[in-house]
């Protein structure tokens, strides 16, 4: 309807023409219900291949899985979640966000939002093309440490469908940020100034800044490949006197980065969904935005914590864990933050909150865990076991995934004009938090025995069995909840109750439009004098602007 | 492109970009051209043909009057958003539920400052009164305190931390300058943080920091610097620091208190 | 806008979102060529065979189109001066930019025949030629896209696409046309100068 001319609307459009309308827009908020439905549907295919890794480790010397197979599916789920899951989910929240937070008609370069994710899409699909080459998907690791992804050790085109497929995804990428931050600088509403942006907006900035910062290396890092294994350049092939140990250092400078491009939004869902619901101002809102800052520019500087065993210098270790560690005050900050946000309010315990205080349990957890990863001397004992497959799992999943939900319950009665369904809301929740807390917890314990992390079987007798089949239960019971939540998805496009404008009696600029919003967002902007303009239209005797 | 965009428009119509194929055209391209590296160069050939149509395409819409059109806006306007005047009360004082305490004045930050400048004079009297007990020269607390941040200064050689060095003597007078200065600068900004009691204050000031800091520099030099380590008296040490933590705090408490600016704006 | 002056706010200018834009391309871009000129020289002298760079380079040469590049950062500024005055001549320093890039881009397809040609240097031969060429070669790719930009500017001004006397997009382009620049004074400096 956005799109459509006047006469066309009223009448009821073909599936091609819908479908059409849908390829040909360049909408902020339809490029974003897209990249969120991408990001779904990557989400359930890189689950199963989670699921059936898990079933493949519940008994010692299983045989469910080939060896080889096991190795694909760890490279394409580790890939898909964090490419094709991950980032699309929340560039595309951001991008369905951004523009109605600021009082914009939509993104700075609408055309450059609709090549981003159409490049995100295809990239996904070039990936998973590897299943029609010979030889199949790449089994490399998500990290795909060189020289194995050489020609001589890689002959089939699956890691060239993998490194294309990030690297046109990388474009899109870059794109989006590049549109962000322009959106985020040039755009606000008149009088909205920076640090009167929803909180969302501060930490998508963020993300953006280090997506211009850590994605172009892993491009190069990509082009490098690329021309080792089709143009016979020696980047990485150490009989040639390339290193191996580039790649590492290419990798994770994008790759720490990477996990705050990932968490980042999520606590900017979690800041916007925690003062609605607790009917307070964000707590600390300046040292939220100080901290977010801090957070993007000190990750830039400890990538090398991946590294410790791979021998750099004592002093360098100590540096990189030092840089680590520090991490952890902002991030600390932040959780403060919250919960003195939390402290005292009028707790509204409605999905959105649920999630965000699944969040902040489970997120605490995954960071403790992080910092114990970080401490060089211990990191020699437990690095690659599945001690930092649970780390990170919790740290992604407590983190990104529960404030993710946290985000698309909030906000899908603005997306849609109906509630999902709290009912469903609330088994998924649970399901989640049991499952998820099931299959990860185990995991460091298996760590710490010393059960190595991509290893397609293990020898009985080892006490990893137990730890195994606890986790993978903990799967079983995860995988209904991302079941269930697609499900309530498309029954509340229908059945959900209406939601009105503003359901949840919220502050920021996107409740002061329709739900849906029009094509054009708003038909005119308010100006903007505080950090919650919809409160000050809706007390006009006492608004926030005269305490700012 | 986007600059008329964000502004509100007056009338009924508001000025938007068209739907275009080419961002997706472009896109099948760049991907085509990726999965012909992969594979095949036919796709590659396919992929730049459709790119460089794409690049034309788009750039066609660049052109002034070609990409946007005007819209109706004819969408139904969202609600009017109600005022509720008077549904919120603010928590003042006396209110049920009021748990917000501030004290109405405070100490002044510059206390601090003065407070550890004075600390700063009275600390070195038992650091010389250790030395001169335990029989060392008077020189060598401070060739001590200078050696934390030189790395050649350590344990090694005893006689020559006895002697009177210029360099390390000034080092060291830096050195405690500057820490008398900071922590009596964090003295004058937390004390008016907790309890306005004098007790509170001096206990805090006098006895917890400086616990926490002989603990601190006992860890880090144990890093830094082992082998000083070794030299140092540390109960010694911790009095020297009782003794400053007591001077700051009790100028600071001893100070006269301003009035806080009130909260909120005008 | 006139609300807000109704209520008495001043509305601060924002930056024009297309610059903002810009930059922030610019600096993902150059966050792609630190990292090619870091593989670069953390691969100095680590080539297994030769031939090395003070074999094969020749500095005359690149000494002669590195005067052409900064030339043309020279010439594309006058032409923003004199679109920006509004007298002519605005044509000339333009297309008189594009024609520097070329000069460039015929020099460096020069250095490279007779790298390929004479001395047997490729991509393949070893890690000097594998990084040499890549960066180096990923620097020629950009002057390139600069020059086709230079050319469909001045098509498009030529037709009056471009009104006013500082349309967006000469701006945008002579940006992009610095910034490729400045990467040429970095690629230099490592490879011609400190990695020779
Ligand atoms: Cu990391």
């Amino acid at each position: 309807m956005a799109t459509a001319v006047p006469e066309l609307s009223r009448e009821r459009l073909s599936l091609v023409a819908g479908l059409h309308e849908w390829v040909v827009t360049v909408d902020h908020k339809k490029i974003g219900v897209m990249y969120v439905l991408m990001a779904i549907a990557f989400l359930l295919i890189g689950g199963l291949e989670a699921v059936l890794m898990r079933v493949q480790l519940l008994w010692p010397r299983a045989d469910f899985l080939p060896p080889l197979t096991f190795n694909q599916f760890f490279t394409l789920h580790g890939t898909t979640m964090v490419f094709f899951m991950g980032m699309p989910i929340l560039i595309g929240m951001a991008n369905y966000l951004v523009p109605l937070m600021i009082g914009a008609r939509d993104m700075a370069f609408p055309r450059l939002n609709a090549m981003g994710f159409w490049v995100t899409l295809f990239g996904g699909l070039l990936v998973y093309a590897s299943f029609f080459v010979p030889g199949g998907p790449p089994a490399i690791g998500w990290f795909a440490y060189a020289p194995l992804t050489e020609k001589t050790f890689a002959r089939g085109p699956g890691v060239d469908c993998w490194a294309l497929g990030l690297l046109v995804s990388g474009v899109g990428t870059i794109a989006a940020g590049v549109n962000f931050v322009a959106t985020i600088v040039g755009m606000r509403a008149p009088g909205m100034k920076l640090r009167q942006v929803p909180f969302f907006v501060w930490t998508i900035l963020g993300t953006s800044i280090q997506i211009l910062v850590a994605i172009p290396p892993l491009t190069a890092a990509l082009v490098m490949l690329i021309f080792d294994r089709h143009l016979g350049a020696h980047f990485f092939d150490p009989q040639a006197g390339g290193s191996a140990y580039l790649w590492m250092h290419l990798f994770w400078f994008f790759g720490h980065p990477e996990v705050y491009i990932l968490v980042l939004p999520a606590f900017g869902m979690i800041s916007e969904v925690v003062p609605v619901f607790s009917r307070k101002v964000l707590f600390g809102y300046e040292f939220m935005a100080l901290a977010t800052m801090a957070i993007v520019f000190i990750s830039l500087g400890v990538w090398a914590h991946h590294m410790f065993t791979v021998g750099m210098s004592r002093t360098l270790d100590m540096f990189f864990a030092g840089a680590s560690m520090l991490v952890g005050i902002p991030t600390g900050i932040k959780i403060f933050n919250w919960l003195a946000t939390l402290y005292g309010g009028k707790l509204v315990l409605k999905s959105p909150l649920l999630f965000a205080l699944g969040f902040l349990s489970m997120f605490v957890i995954g960071g403790l865990t992080g910092i114990i990863l970080a401490c060089a001397a211990v990191n020699f004992q437990i690095h690659d076991t599945y001690f930092v497959v649970g780390h990170f799992h919790w740290v992604l999943i407590g983190g990104t995934v529960f404030g993710v939900f946290a985000g698309l319950h909030y906000w899908y009665p603005k997306v849609t004009g109906r509630m999902l369904s709290e009912r469903l809301a609330k088994w998924q929740f649970w399901l989640l938090l049991v499952g998820f807390i099931l299959t990860f917890a185990p995991m460091h314990v298996a760590g710490v025995l010393g059960m190595p992390r991509r290893i397609y079987t293990y020898e009985p007798g080892r006490g990893w069995d137990l730890w195994n089949q606890l986790a993978t239960v903990g799967a079983l019971i995860q995988a209904p909840s991302y079941l269930i939540f697609a499900f309530n998805l498309v029954w509340s496009l229908r059945h959900g109750e209406l939601a009105g404008d503003d359901p949840w009696d919220a502050w920021t600029l996107e409740w002061a439009t329709t739900s849906p919003p029009p094509s054009y967002n708003f038909e005119s902007v308010p100006v903007v004098r505080s950090r919650r303009p919809l409160w000050d239209l809706k007390h006009p005797d006492d608004p926030d602007w005269k305490y700012e | 492109m986007a600059e008329e965009l964000h502004r509100p428009e007056e009338g009924p119509n508001v000025e938007m970009l068209k739907p275009t194929v080419w961002p997706m055209m472009l896109g099948l391209g760049v991907a085509l051209m990726g999965a012909g590296v992969a594979t095949s160069p036919a796709f590659l050939a396919l992929g730049g043909v459709i790119f460089a149509a794409a690049l034309v395409g788009w750039v066609g819409d660049l052109l002034p009057g070609r990409g946007h059109a005007e819209e109706p806006m004819i969408a139904p306007p969202p609600e009017p958003v109600a005022a509720r005047p008077g549904a919120v009360e603010r928590l003042r004082p006396g209110t049920p539920g009021y748990r917000f305490m501030l004290p109405l004045k405070v100490h002044p930050v510059s206390a601090g400052v003065r407070g550890g400048l004075v600390g700063g004079v009275v600390m070195p009297l038992p650091a010389f009164a250790w030395a001169l007990l335990s029989g060392h020269s008077i020189w060598f607390p401070v060739n001590l305190l200078a050696g934390t941040l030189l790395p050649g200064v350590d344990g090694t050689n005893l006689a020559e931390l006895e002697q009177l060095h210029p360099t390390l003597v000034l080092i060291g007078v830096v050195i405690h300058a500057a820490m008398s200065l900071v922590i009596g600068l964090l003295y004058g900004v937390l004390l008016p943080t907790i309890p306005q009691r004098v007790v509170w204050q001096m206990a805090c000031g006098g006895v917890l920091v400086p616990l926490i800091w002989t603990g601190l520099c006992y860890g880090l030099m144990s890093v830094a610097n082992p082998a000083l380590r070794a030299n140092v008296d540390w109960p010694w040490f911790a009095t020297s620091q009782f003794v400053f933590g007591l001077t700051a705090a009790a100028v600071v408490v001893r100070s006269e208190k301003v009035a806080v600016a009130p909260a909120g704006g005008p | 806008m006139s609300e807000a002056v109704a209520v008495g706010l001043a509305v601060e200018p924002r930056p024009d979102p297309r610059k903002v834009g810009m930059l922030a391309f610019l600096a993902s871009e150059a966050a792609f060529f630190s990292t090619l000129v870091v593989g670069y020289v953390v691969y100095l002298g680590k080539s297994i065979t030769g031939p090395t760079p003070p074999e094969v380079l020749s500095r005359p040469l690149v000494v002669g189109t590195t005067v052409c590049l900064l030339t043309s950062s020279y010439t594309v500024h006058r032409a923003e001066r004199a679109l920006r005055a509004g007298a002519g001549g605005f044509a000339h320093w333009w297309a008189a930019t594009a024609a520097l890039g070329v000069v460039f881009l015929a020099g460096t397809a020069y250095e490279w025949y007779s790298l390929i040609a004479v001395h047997g240097l490729t991509l393949g031969t070893n890690l000097f030629g594998t990084t040499f060429f890549t960066l180096v070669g990923f620097h020629a790719a950009h002057v390139t896209i600069g020059v086709v930009m230079l050319l469909t500017v001045l098509g498009l001004w030529r037709r009056g696409h471009l009104p006013g006397r500082e349309p967006v997009a000469v701006t945008l382009t002579a940006w992009y046309w610095h910034f490729v620049d400045g990467v040429w004074v970095v690629v230099f400096t490592v490879v011609y100068v400190v990695g020779r």
